[in-house]
């Protein structure tokens, strides 16, 4: 039974988004026996709510942030005025992103932690080493796989860290794009592997398996067998008695008291009244930009630079989601719309070579990344034509005969690239719009194209009778969706905004978790991390608080 | 297939391991509604063979929840609405001038085209409902073309009379510019996007394409995979997954 508090009340925890970090630190503090208020921006939708329609979730923000309410300014650097793009993307309802991503869940690799000493610095960027070692967080990651439900197959990624538990599950059923990619792979002495994702592949703790109806990526589960927060912690956060979500509360700004201890927040709820919810401590898991917006917009006489911005790095070190869609056509239909998006992959180019010349690294998936609608408009050769008879023979012959590889490499950090409030544009509440400043680092652009040359082999060596790249390296070109690195976690006040538990340096009580942690990109795909570091927030946090240093 | 679903459909349900998944949990994989648990089984029998959509709609009302009667009875509505076949927001003749353009974008050929999956209907729809602040666009995008099309065949007076050849030297000559960019996208949406937007109709496009459009599959799901099935691609012996 969930809970219900009043504002006035003083929860021991406000949690504000209940996506994939939000769900786990919900979760974890009520089940410990705290009260907890999630407050979360957008709507509690059911898997009743969810349909296949490609229009409304892959055309327009059916799950997502709508810029119509809440415009996006973007601008390459800030010599330009920012204009409106929906630069940026997240999961707007219970569950965020957790519930509309394509499940892909990888774990970061041991030199992920602590590239800044294995490679050395960046010229144009600020490559560091995280506060914490991939040891500190394996627990968590296994915590994660267990409680959400993972499939995969633990040792058969050769570059993976010491796991202490195989995953739960076993991986899903391959498609023909994971059986080409496997035997292209090894034909290339390559180590491809199955893809873990949070995709039951075998019922789970009351929820059945997968149907392999094929639309994952951008849809909502109509069969609660994508692992969301939505389907797995929340639930068992309301059912603790102790844990309360409120959807369609926005949060305005989070309030401190004269000692500068974080007292709760200003929201407006669904008819636009504010309300002071009043909380013993704060978690602010509002995503990688909408967590130091929200910092800035906290704006007090204590804090006149933002909320814990003593650092001034609040909105700096914004990471993008890079990666290219690289396709091949073969003979035979593949039917890549069947089944879950993502079979097989690799971690082979992942490492930061210096030999290479520069900083980066990927991995590489095969995956059917394009609907029906979304094929005939971006999936086909950039040479086809865009209309009339032969642009109809290709989308009808291609649609299933064609490979999609993507890749997922890195984003460096750099000072430069940051979340900013808008100096002009206004969101529907009459809050400051966010500004997004991005441009690539050039090492970005270098490791894309490297990566673009391997993933044209691998199609070529599958015996693709056409290959093609799509546009990339043009950061406007589609929203970048993995939010990473804005309130980055470090052990030093002065260079990072959390410490090495993603607790604020400056406010002792306020907690922040999510992509917005990130030290260093990896190689995309940051939701177990962000899960995983949700997890150990939380535990952190509990033994704070039973010590009596939240109060 | 009148109303954009399959006439058949079958009801997925599946017995879980864990002690809540005793019981069967009944999913309509058309609507992903979850069902109750505890109904008998001779109903899941009797799901799982050949209905309409409306009877198996009515068979549902005795055993789902209201909201979900509801929310289903709004999706066939929605879907039954396809078949309509009156403009909400355009006139008679503008309509008739932009299929002419959206019958070039996706020709009918030996296959069917633009023309016969409705598309007109789905690009009236969505200029009243989730587009509705491009008509503008279309006003003056249709006038441009007109314009256009004036200058290079002086002597016509509809877009649709032209000839074919004339009809796609016209839109040559506008192919770069913003609003043939939209009604491409609307015209690609419209026959490849869900049935119960008005295009797509009798799931043409989709069945142009290959796509099945089903709630559920089961693999092999194409040719590669099925011919490795018998290979051993992270297979033990006993086809066990393994590294």
């Amino acid at each position: 039974m969930s809970a219900k508090f009043r504002p006035s009340d003083a929860v021991d925890f406000l949690v504000i988004g209940a996506g994939a970090a939000g769900g786990v630190v919900a979760k974890e503090l009520s089940a410990a026996g705290f009260q907890v208020v999630v407050l979360e921006q957008g709507p509690y939708l059911r898997e009743n709510d969810y349909t296949h329609d490609e229009i409304k979730y892959t055309f327009q923000p059916g799950l997502t942030n709508d810029p119509k309410i809440q415009p996006v300014m973007y601008r390459k650097s800030e010599t330009e005025v920012a204009r409106p793009v929906k630069a940026i993307e997240y999961g707007r309802q219970v569950g965020g992103g957790s519930v509309h991503f394509t499940a892909n869940y990888w774990r970061f690799h041991e030199s992920d932690f602590h590239e800044r000493s294995l490679f050395g610095q960046v010229n144009g960027a600020d490559l560091e080493d995280w506060p914490i070692s991939y040891a500190d967080l394996e627990p968590y990651y296994t915590k994660a796989e267990y409680d959400l439900g993972i499939s995969g197959l633990a040792g058969a990624n050769p570059f993976e860290g010491p796991r202490s538990k195989p995953y739960p599950l076993p991986p899903m059923p391959v498609k023909s794009s994971g059986v080409l990619f496997e035997r292209a792979a090894k034909k290339l002495g390559l180590h491809p592997f199955p893809a873990p994702v949070a995709i039951l592949s075998r019922p789970y703790q009351g929820r059945a398996a997968c149907v392999n109806c094929g639309f994952c990526e951008s849809f909502g589960c109509e069969m609660r067998a994508k692992s969301s927060t939505l389907v797995s912690v929340i639930p068992v956060a309301e059912q603790t008695g102790r844990c309360e979500v409120r959807p369609n509360s926005y949060v305005r700004k989070i309030e401190t008291d004269t000692s500068g201890r974080a007292t709760g927040a200003v929201y407006f709820d669904g008819s636009r009244k504010e309300v002071f919810q009043r909380a013993k401590a704060v978690f602010v898991c509002a995503n990688g930009v909408e967590t130091p917006r929200l910092l800035l917009l906290s704006k007090s006489a204590r804090f006149p630079n933002g909320l814990a911005n003593t650092s001034d790095l609040v909105g700096k070190y914004l990471m993008w989601d890079n990666g290219c869609d690289v396709q091949g056509l073969f003979e035979h239909p593949l039917n890549e719309y069947k089944g879950i998006q993502v079979t097989r992959l690799i971690h082979d180019y992942y490492a930061a070579d210096p030999t290479r010349g520069f900083y980066g690294g990927g991995g590489i998936d095969a995956r059917f990344d394009f609907y029906p609608a979304g094929f005939a408009l971006h999936g086909l050769p950039p040479d086809a034509p865009r209309w009339g008879s032969e642009f109809k023979r290709i989308f009808e012959t291609y649609f299933n005969r064609t490979m999609t590889l993507l890749s997922h490499t890195t984003a460096l950090a750099q000072e430069k690239s940051s979340i900013t409030l808008d100096p002009d544009s206004k969101d529907a509440w009459g809050l400051p719009a966010v500004r997004i400043t991005y441009d690539y680092h050039p090492d970005d652009m270098a490791t894309m194209k490297l990566i673009i040359q391997k993933q044209l082999e691998i199609l070529d060596a599958a015996g693709a009778t056409k290959t093609w790249v799509q546009p990339w390296g043009v950061a406007d070109n589609m929203p970048c969706r993995h939010l990473m690195g804005t309130c980055r976690m470090g052990n030093d006040p002065k260079k990072s905004v959390v410490n090495a538990h993603s607790r604020t340096h400056d406010v002792p009580n306020l907690f922040l978790v999510d992509g917005s942690n990130f030290v260093t990109s990896a190689r995309q795909q940051p939701t177990a991390t962000i899960q995983a570091l949700a997890y150990r927030a939380a535990d952190f946090a509990i033994e704070a608080a039973k010590r009596n240093e939240l109060r | 297939m009148r109303d954009g679903l399959p006439q058949t459909h079958s009801c997925n349900f599946r017995y879980g391991t864990t002690s809540a998944d005793l019981q069967p949990r009944q999913i309509c994989t058309i609507s992903g509604m979850r069902i109750r648990p505890g109904l008998a089984c001779h109903v899941i029998i009797q799901l799982t063979m050949t209905h309409t959509r409306r009877d198996w709609l009515f068979t549902s009302l005795a055993m789902a929840s209201w909201p979900e009667v509801l929310s289903a009875q709004e999706h066939a509505r929605g879907a039954a609405k396809s078949g309509s076949s009156h403009f909400e927001s355009l006139d008679v003749a503008s309509a008739a001038e932009i299929e002419a353009i959206a019958a070039q974008v996706i020709p009918s050929t030996e296959a069917p085209g633009a023309r016969e999956a409705g598309i007109i209907y789905f690009i009236d729809r969505a200029l009243a409902t989730f587009a509705r602040d491009r008509r503008d666009a279309y006003r003056a995008g249709m006038a441009e073309l007109q314009q256009k099309r004036r200058e290079l065949f002086p002597q016509s007076d509809t877009i649709r009379s032209l000839t074919d050849e004339q009809q796609i030297a016209l839109i040559k000559s506008a192919e770069q510019t913003e609003f043939f960019e939209l009604l491409r996208t609307h015209t690609v949406l419209g026959f490849l996007g869900n049935p119960s937007y008005g295009g797509n109709r009798e799931r043409i496009g989709w069945r142009q394409i290959g796509f099945e459009g089903r709630m559920a599959y089961q693999p092999p799901f194409g040719y590669y995979d099925a011919e490795a099935s018998a290979e051993t691609l992270h297979r033990g012996p006993n086809g066990e997954e393994k590294p």
